[in-house]
């Protein structure tokens, strides 16, 4: 008998690569229903106002007009993810330039838009607060005065424009300075970057005759759509239902739902189909951004190099919404520490609500922050003590069985050794030439990660000729978990993955699945996938050994579902077997396993945790990555000419997956370091709200080597040992390339972007 | 965008203030505007047309004089729309009058102008140097005109652009 | 002339104009890259749009008997970019070319269409200036010739007057000498935040060089006085004085792209470096 046929570990093409490729791919905007409405949205001018009245007469007069919602409409509580703060359309007031204050639909998009822009409010305008500082400003205008009344899943702020505030802490960080050879301190500011996914935020809502609602939407997750367009439309969820289509790229952005009740509402008030489609400037004036933050740290160590003590506070521009705020500020907190053996550490953390767009989950999720500063921080410290920062790190780097910040404990960790790889690869690559006019600078930095979170499940079935229908609610938004999961399904099944088919997300049939988020559908979902498919090997084994007249003991998969007896050429097929069980005996096979992610949680003897968005997290994951940069000394202009990222997968399901999540990741954080930016002038008007304006490294901008190195340490508590790779790789960028300016410059930025202008300035004023 | 300049005058600090303070004078030196007239004692109804690069924007504006200092100050408000509100344009200006001797002054404004909507998301370092020159265009019309015409009529109202 | 839904489809030159006569809030569409990117953005609505793919004489690239170049106001970025009998002194319009925007945009956009645009970080304008390119234009009183030192004349401003159109961009023959064009920008392919466009060539008394920026004020800053320092045997002293003047006539924009204070700092450092640069290909040619 040859080799089982092992579909984990081999990068077969994605699933859906070919219609993508061809444009067969059905998006949101493919869809045309008959009947179909458009949906056109009004936003507010105002950053901050009192909404005092709508008149709709002019827009409702215009032939074509179907239905119309504004904050009027609405009543009942707020909706929103921990905090209740939001509505669909806005209510009572504006909170930021753009905020959608009243939507139309009709018969075509021109006349919806029209209608949209004829609807008229009074507003009373208020003054606005637009910076961290103005907002905490004793005496500022307070964005949600109403705050105290809002249903909250999570205490822990509402004074002021407080969102949301916590602490971490272990140790004693006050004694530990004090024995500390070596103190650096500074501040970081950091930007809001914007998700720029291909596809903008849509989805088409469509009414069957006795009202029940089917939305087909580019989101993260349907049983989130589904659950928070119930809750804003007052409908039972059993009355909605929330199907996913091709998603063109999420990040994070379309990771809370906030536009698609809107088309739900008009198309139950129309009766008939309504698309919404966000155009570009929409998408980026109305959805959200990774939180601009300012992060002031402290880090101490003895002259042998021994960090001792680490200070932290952040503070976080959430915008006008609390939105996963108080997740990513916690999250933040307890990256703050980095993957290092400091035990004493204090990190303190506060989220703002300013009059602008709110910040919200992006790839990272608070990490990237605060990486920024703490990575920074130990070059600094390196070239305070004389020892070469990648000693440093080593020195001070997370083993297996030690814990994280928080008191959870990290059983299989590989940082030495991604630190070892990087460092080794940078080493032994035959050097750049130099180039005149530019300054080459290396620079590290490590992170850590969690792959985890909340609940998932997955459901395999066994079809009338042996193949094998898996279904979870996990949505592919273009990283390739659909892939992944029948990967690891036709693995432990030892079928090829063509007879494993994938069932598209629809909350009628899927599974429950928390989101597509927090690096986990590989870890989680795919998880629920082994387990279940393991179950299923199972009962077809106990089927076989029926069959077969054997003991399952003396059963063996063979490739190609079929189920021989060791030792012996005799076999029964999995058709055979689906045909028992729907026919004659024992039932369909159908195993679903689902679980909450399971983990150890915070040490309450270890840490001191004033207040965290969750009650824990995941498994950990580590990583290392170098770069090499020439900076231009005319225009300060960074180019990034190689960079190698060593990352531990646990195990690599697609192998070549991962290196694209990698490399992919790596160039979203380049763009984090050094271009991208969203700003606002001092009305609260975005001004960066095109892809002309805001600009995004392109397949020319990419640095032409970036080295993936893939380590696999197995995660015990996964039968196939994977953990994810959707976030890390863009956490290291922009730290290892600030480090990399400072070794070419002596320049240390401590500002992102780092725009060639910051970086001529930190160069001159040096010298 | 903060818009600010200064010019001289050869005429008295008085008569200068008579002049600014007549609408039909300072429409016709307002690049661009069509027109204008007066709805209150304090507030003025005008069309202003501004262009660039193909470009065209009609502006509905009221000023409201929110101060009048005669013969040193006249502080106002500017708001305005295109038509449908595709653009508001929100501006508070500050024209001050400087004695430079009997028979010369210095005139200085400051305007703080916002322009939100379909044109305060264009080529925004270009539509402040837009409109840094339409402010110094208007200086010079109002000078040469100032100039070559006899003091003011006794109109007490005063409307800056 | 076929008109549908509000496009007019003109055969000629004189149709063209006649139509524009006609509806002086008519637009012109070439490639259409700008153009309906900002009819999309309703930064502007035209009346009608007049198409000038049907005009055979706007189209291509024809070299004169002096050896001077026509290219035709509807010839695309990409067949610009891929000009390789741009050579010497003409290099740079190549290059200026190759580094417009991103593919699909050189596939679309056509020379016509950018420098009637206009817009202070296109990449032709200052490459066009210091080539001392003549802009042919078409009204109903016929054609005129102007340098493009005189065609572009504020920000998004240019000499055409109602119902003219370009119509050609000439280029004299190429020295034998250098051209370049370098752009910065905060990525491949975004407007220029400041560029250099030189040409170089060198005879008996000495370098000739004419140098102008891009994106450092309303239209290319190009200055005889600084090209006169430029050219013959400078040293150092009139590079920087050259490059001190430039900074001086520039009026740069604060924008997303960088500071009006930080563009003027670069006017030296790129004309510098591009000078630099040209002169070590001319040595190395001679």
């Amino acid at each position: 008998m040859s080799d089982p046929v092992r579909a984990i570990g081999s990068s077969p093409p994605r699933l859906e690569a070919g219609d993508k490729a061809i444009g067969r791919a059905q998006y949101v905007d493919d869809i045309q229903r008959p009947g179909m409405l458009y949906a056109a949205l009004l936003t507010s001018p105002h950053a901050h106002a009192r909404i005092l009245g709508y008149r709709l007469d002019a827009a409702r007069a215009i032939a074509g007009v179907k239905a119309i919602v504004t904050g009027a409409d609405l009543s009942g509580s707020r909706s929103g993810g921990i905090i209740k703060d939001e509505s669909m359309v806005a209510r009572g007031k504006v909170r930021y330039v753009g905020e959608i204050v009243a939507a139309v639909a009709a018969s075509d998009p021109q006349t919806a838009s029209r209608a949209a822009t004829a609807i008229e409010l009074d507003y009373e305008p208020l003054d606005a607060v637009l910076t961290i500082d103005e907002a905490l400003a004793p005496g500022a205008p307070v964005l949600h005065e109403e705050s105290a009344s809002y249903v909250k899943a999570i205490q822990g702020g509402g004074h002021g424009n407080v969102v949301f505030e916590t602490t971490v802490a272990e140790g004693d960080v006050e004694r530990a300075f004090a024995q500390c050879d070596v103190i650096v301190e500074n501040t970081w500011q950091t930007q809001a970057q914007h998700n720029a996914y291909l596809e903008p935020g849509g989805c088409v809502a469509d009414v069957d005759a006795s009202g029940r609602i089917t939305l087909y939407a580019s989101c993260q997750s349907v049983h989130h759509v589904q659950q928070r367009v119930a809750e804003e439309l007052g409908e039972p969820m059993a009355r909605i239902r929330a199907i996913a289509m091709r998603v063109g790229g999420g990040f994070g952005g379309k990771h809370a739902s906030n536009i698609h009740s809107i088309a739900a509402w008009l198309a139950r008030a129309a009766r008939r189909p309504v698309k919404l489609v966000l155009s570009r400037m929409q998408d980026f004036e109305i959805q959200r951004s990774r939180h601009p933050a300012r992060i002031w740290m402290k880090t101490g160590a003895r002259r042998d190099g021994m960090i001792l003590a680490r200070d932290v506070r952040i503070t976080l521009d959430g915008g006008a919404y609390a939105d996963e705020s108080p997740p990513v500020l916690a999250f933040a907190l307890l990256m703050s520490r980095g993957p290092y053996r400091i035990a004493n550490v204090r990190a303190r953390g506060q989220a703002v609500y300013t009059n602008k767009l709110r910040a919200g989950s992006f790839r990272g999720f608070g990490n990237p922050q605060a990486s920024f500063a703490g990575e920074s921080q130990i070059d600094e410290l390196a070239s305070r003590l004389g020892i070469n920062p990648v000693e440093l790190r080593l020195a001070n780097a997370m083993r297996p069985n030690d814990t994280a910040f928080g008191g959870q404990p990290v059983a299989s960790c590989v940082l030495r050794e991604c630190i070892a790889r990087v460092r080794d690869a940078q080493r032994e690559a035959p050097p750049l030439a130099p180039r005149n006019g530019r300054r080459r600078g290396v620079g590290f930095a490590v992170m850590s990660h969690i792959s985890g979170l909340m609940g998932t499940a997955a459901t395999v079935q066994l079809r009338t000729d042996g193949s094998i229908a898996l279904s979870t609610g996990c949505v592919d938004i273009g990283q390739g978990s659909d892939t992944a999961m029948v990967q690891i399904c036709a693995d432990a099944l030892s079928v090829p993955i063509e007879r494993v088919s994938y069932a598209p997300q629809d909350s009628d049939a899927s599974p429950y699945n928390w989101k597509t988020a927090g690096s986990r559908s590989t870890y989680m979902t795919g998880r629920a996938v082994a387990v279940a498919s393991l179950e299923m090997r199972d009962r077809m084994l106990a089927h076989a050994a029926d069959m077969m007249e054997c003991a399952v003991v003396d059963l063996e998969l063979r490739p190609g579902g079929v189920v021989g007896l060791k030792g012996v050429p005799k076999t029964v097929g999995f058709r055979e077997i689906a045909m028992r069980s729907l026919f004659h005996s024992g039932g369909p096979i159908v195993v679903t396993h689902g679980f909450v992610f399971d983990g150890t949680g915070f040490d309450p003897k270890r840490a001191s945790i004033h207040q965290l968005a969750f009650a824990n997290l995941g498994v950990y994951t580590f990583g290392a990555q170098c770069v090499e940069v020439d900076v231009d000394e005319g225009t300060g202009q960074v180019e990034v000419r190689r960079a190698w990222c060593a990352h531990d997968v646990g195990r690599a399901i697609n192998p070549v997956s991962c290196e694209g999540q990698i490399q992919g990741g790596f160039v979203q954080g380049m763009g984090y370091a050094l271009v991208e930016a969203m700003k606002w002038n001092a009305e609260g008007w975005l001004i960066t709200a095109t892809l002309a304006d805001y600009k995004v490294p392109g397949v020319l901008d990419c640095p032409p080597e970036i080295h993936p190195i893939i380590l696999e340490d197995p995660d015990p508590t996964h039968p196939v040992g994977a953990k994810g790779i959707g976030e890390p790789s863009l956490v290291g960028a922009a730290p290892a390339i600030a480090n990399a300016i400072c070794n070419a410059t002596g320049a240390r930025l401590r500002t992102l972007p780092m725009t060639p202008e910051r970086v001529l300035n930190a160069m001159d004023s040096r010298s | 965008m903060r818009i600010e300049g200064s010019f001289d005058i050869a005429l008295p600090r008085a008569a200068v203030y008579g002049h600014l303070t007549d609408p039909g004078l300072i429409a016709a030196c307002i690049p661009g505007c069509d027109q204008i007239e007066r709805i209150s004692p304090t507030d003025y109804r005008a069309r202003v047309t501004i262009g660039m690069g193909g470009i065209k924007a009609s502006f509905n504006l009221v000023v409201e004089v929110t101060s009048e200092q005669p013969p040193e100050r006249v502080l106002s408000q500017t708001r305005g729309e295109e038509g449908s509100r595709a653009s508001m344009l929100a501006a508070d200006n500050e024209v001050a009058l400087e004695e430079i001797d009997a028979a010369n002054t210095r005139v200085s404004y400051v305007s703080d102008v916002s322009v939100t909507g379909r044109l305060g998301k264009f080529a925004l370092g270009v539509m402040k140097k837009k409109v840094e020159s339409l402010g110094r265009e208007f200086a010079e019309r109002l000078r040469e005109r100032i100039q070559i015409q006899p003091a003011a009529s006794s109109a007490p109202e005063a409307v800056p652009q | 002339m076929s008109v549908d839904q509000g496009v007019f489809r003109p055969a000629s030159v004189d149709e063209a104009v006649s139509v524009l006569a006609r509806l002086p809030d008519a637009r012109l569409i070439s490639g259409g890259a700008t153009l309906v990117a900002m009819i999309n953005a309703r930064l502007i609505e035209p009346a009608a749009l007049v198409s000038l793919a049907g005009v055979d004489e706007l189209h291509g690239i024809t070299e004169n008997p002096d050896g001077g170049w026509r290219i035709g106001a509807m010839t695309r970025h990409r067949d610009v970019a891929a000009e390789r009998r741009f050579t010497g002194t003409l290099a740079l319009v190549q290059q200026a070319a190759s580094l417009i925007a991103n593919a699909t945009v050189r596939n679309m956009g056509t020379i016509g269409g950018a420098i009637a645009h206009a817009d202070p970080g296109l990449d032709y304008p200052p490459a066009l200036v210091a080539a001392d390119a003549q802009i042919e234009i078409a009204s109903g009183k016929g054609r005129r010739r102007l340098p493009a030192s005189e065609f572009f004349v504020d920000w998004y401003a240019t000499a055409l007057q109602s119902a003219e159109l370009v119509t050609a961009v000439h280029l004299r023959a190429a020295s034998d000498g250098v051209g370049l064009y370098h752009k910065l920008a905060r990525v491949s392919g975004d407007y220029a935040t400041v560029s250099v466009a030189l040409t170089m060539s060198s005879g008996v008394a000495g370098i000739a060089t004419r140098a102008a920026m891009g994106a450092c004020g309303p239209t290319p800053i190009l200055l005889e006085e600084a090209n006169a320092l430029l050219s013959g045997s400078p040293g150092e002293s009139e590079l920087n004085r050259a490059g001190e003047l430039l900074a001086a006539a520039a009026d740069p924009v604060d924008d997303v792209r960088g500071s009006a204070e930080y563009r003027r700092l670069l006017i030296p450092r790129m004309l510098a470096r591009a000078f630099t640069e040209a002169r070590a290909a001319i040595g190395a040619r001679t």
